[in-house]
């Protein structure tokens, strides 16, 4: 294989990798909690932010990506227990609410931040020579922490009792709660969650891109996309949705511009949903 | 003669009076954001009537507007029509086109969620906002610059008070047959479909052709006044396709209180003539707060300002009756 051909399937797997990564956190709050968070791509602004202040302050973007979870995911509980909760009934008032929300928060970075964009390292810089190609090793460690976080996930909400209580409350809350657990903390936590994977995306990508303010708000409709391709109502869905938009776009963006392959994509994805409402792992109703 | 009707005859006929007021400032930067204001205006009704009127959550209403904007600009600058009558029909017939594909995909055949259909608005704006910023055709990043003014039987119109005028007009027109479809027994229809789709389809209402046609409809208002921006304005850029004019126009709406009709446009009005002054006076609070106005409005008043005045009358009714 020439080196050519090998740095074209890397950058498809390391472009499927990354919205993967992405919608993981999107995965828990839209695809499992049905609560369309416009916000989304905002959280992991604020996780990139994360990262991009620790390398600031403590010269570690490393430990950036380790608080990323937890001061996104903070945020999120914060967030649930004062807004979001109040629009369980009303998805609509909860798209409208979260794009608020979003929007507050992308304009506060936007005062924030002094330059346009601002740059941040990665923790590991160097690549390696691979048949001629030269990886850079960072998208090869986004790669592995992707194909770990989603298999832990998928195991902790199908094998864990923590999991079957997630599960149970999102499926049926009156019963769950009349077994005496809260579903309020179950809500807030498992929302949480969800911004905490984002948060974490955001850090680990940021050193591939620059930080600026619109760094989620971008990746937002792809990543809406790949939930909704992939079918509401299980986690494994939006992260099959994501393989399923990434890869074709990363093949496609080899031989057109990779704006026109985005277009092409999104567009098929949106015709293949109006005949697959459910999504591909839809079954016969 | 109903209220909504009234009221509309009443703006029709107070702008042409309370102008004068206007042009006596001398401020042509004024006159151009009065203008601007009808010019969203005519948007902002067609977001109210799809959305407001009939229940279709249309997230991406930029996209038309700016769709007709490109279409008219680029006839007056590249093919030198700049008769405004022509202009306005080829964004007429763009936004027919446009507006016809996009609803027949939407809405013809089963059902689709409420929710499907704003993401899928959202993602065709933001799909055309991409195509105009890389495309070269179109001026890419740049969009069109320099498009001239517009011609009325040959004549330039190039004075800010005659664009202001024509804006106007062309807004209280589409104001007036947006009541007139609304006081319609078509209007009944309408909003049966925005109340319960299922319920106006079990009564015998064709539910998707009601929908396919006011998304046209609305397709078409958005197309002309994208048109009218691009020629007032001389420009046309991809900004004006995508995800910000498009959630702007939804948060006019919901502030101002879908479903009211006039609260949308007085939100328009307030929210775009104080825009200017408070960017001056508070530039890094401003957006944050239009943002946390959006929050508390969709927390504490879900259904706009405009309820406010609903809750005050219906105390008073209420008093009367007591």
């Amino acid at each position: 294989m020439s080196p050519s051909v090998i740095r074209g399937i890397f950058d498809v797997f390391s472009l499927t990798s990354i919205l993967v990564l992405l919608v993981l956190g999107m995965a828990i709050i839209v695809g499992m909690m049905k609560v369309f968070n416009m916000c989304q791509g905002e959280f992991v602004l604020l996780g990139a932010g994360t990262a991009y202040l620790s390398y600031q302050y403590f010269g570690s973007v490393l430990l950036g990506i380790l608080l990323a979870p937890v001061v996104v995911g903070f945020f999120g509980l914060v967030l649930e227990r004062t807004v979001i909760h109040r629009f369980y009934a009303n998805p609509q008032g909860a798209l409208l609410a979260t794009f608020a929300i979003g929007l507050v928060i992308r304009e506060t970075v936007q005062t924030r931040m002094a330059a346009q964009s601002s740059l941040v390292p990665a923790p590991i810089s160097s690549s390696v020579n691979i048949g001629g190609a030269v990886l850079p090793i960072w998208r090869i460690v986004i790669m592995i922490v992707t194909l770990v976080l989603a298999l832990t996930i998928a195991l902790v909400l199908l094998k864990t009792s923590v999991g079957l209580k997630i599960r149970a409350t999102l499926d049926n809350p009156e019963l769950v709660a009349s077994s005496g657990i809260s579903t309020k903390w179950m809500y807030a936590w498992t929302y949480a969650l969800g911004a905490a994977l984002a948060g974490f995306a955001g850090a680990m990508i940021v050193p591939l891109q620059t930080l600026y303010p619109n760094l989620g708000y971008e990746n937002l409709i792809p990543m809406f996309i790949a939930v909704m391709v992939g079918g509401l109502g299980q986690f494994a869905g939006p992260i099959a949705g994501a393989a399923l938009i990434a890869i074709p776009g990363g093949v496609l963006s080899q031989f057109i511009n990779p704006v026109s392959s985005q277009i092409l994509v999104l567009c098929f994805a949106i015709v293949f949903m109006r005949f697959r409402p459910m999504g591909i792992f839809q079954r016969g109703r | 003669m109903k209220r909504r009707m009234r009221i509309g005859i009443a703006v029709v006929c107070a702008v042409p009076i309370l102008s004068p007021l206007l042009f006596l400032s001398g401020n042509d930067y004024l006159i151009q954001a009065a203008t601007r204001i009808f010019i969203y205006g005519i948007l902002v009704l067609s977001v109210e009537m799809c959305w407001g009127q009939t229940g279709i959550f249309t997230f991406g209403q930029a996209a038309f507007f700016g769709f007709g904007g490109y279409f008219a600009g680029y006839m007056a600058k590249n093919e030198n029509i700049t008769d405004l009558g022509v202009l306005l029909l080829i964004a007429l017939v763009a936004g027919v086109i446009a507006g016809t594909l996009i609803a027949l995909f939407l809405f013809s055949g089963k059902r689709v969620g409420e929710l499907y259909v704003a993401l899928v608005t959202l993602a065709i704006s933001y799909v055309c906002e991409k195509l105009a910023n890389s495309w070269t055709f179109v001026g890419s990043g740049n969009g069109i610059p320099g498009i001239p003014f517009p011609t009325i039987f040959g004549k330039e119109i190039s004075s800010s008070i005659a664009l202001f005028f024509i804006a106007f007009g062309l807004f209280a027109v589409s104001m007036i047959i947006c009541i007139l479809i609304i006081d319609s027994q078509f209007g009944l229809a309408i909003n049966a479909v925005r109340d319960d789709e299922e319920r106006a389809e079990f009564f015998g209402y064709n539910r998707s052709l009601i929908q396919i046609i006011i998304f046209i409809f609305s397709a078409v208002l958005a197309s002309i006044a994208g048109a009218l921006f691009s020629l007032s304005e001389g420009f046309i850029s991809p900004s004006s396709l995508g995800l910000t004019l498009s959630t702007s126009t939804v948060l006019w709406v919901v502030l101002g209180g879908k479903g009211t009709f006039y609260g949308p446009m007085i939100a328009l009005a307030i929210l775009e003539s104080v825009d200017v002054e408070m960017q001056r006076a508070l530039p890094s609070l401003w957006r944050i707060l239009v943002g946390l106005m959006l929050l508390l409005t969709m927390i504490f008043l879900p259904k706009g300002l405009m309820s406010l005045g609903e809750k005050s009358r219906n105390k008073r009714e209420q008093k009367k009756t007591t």
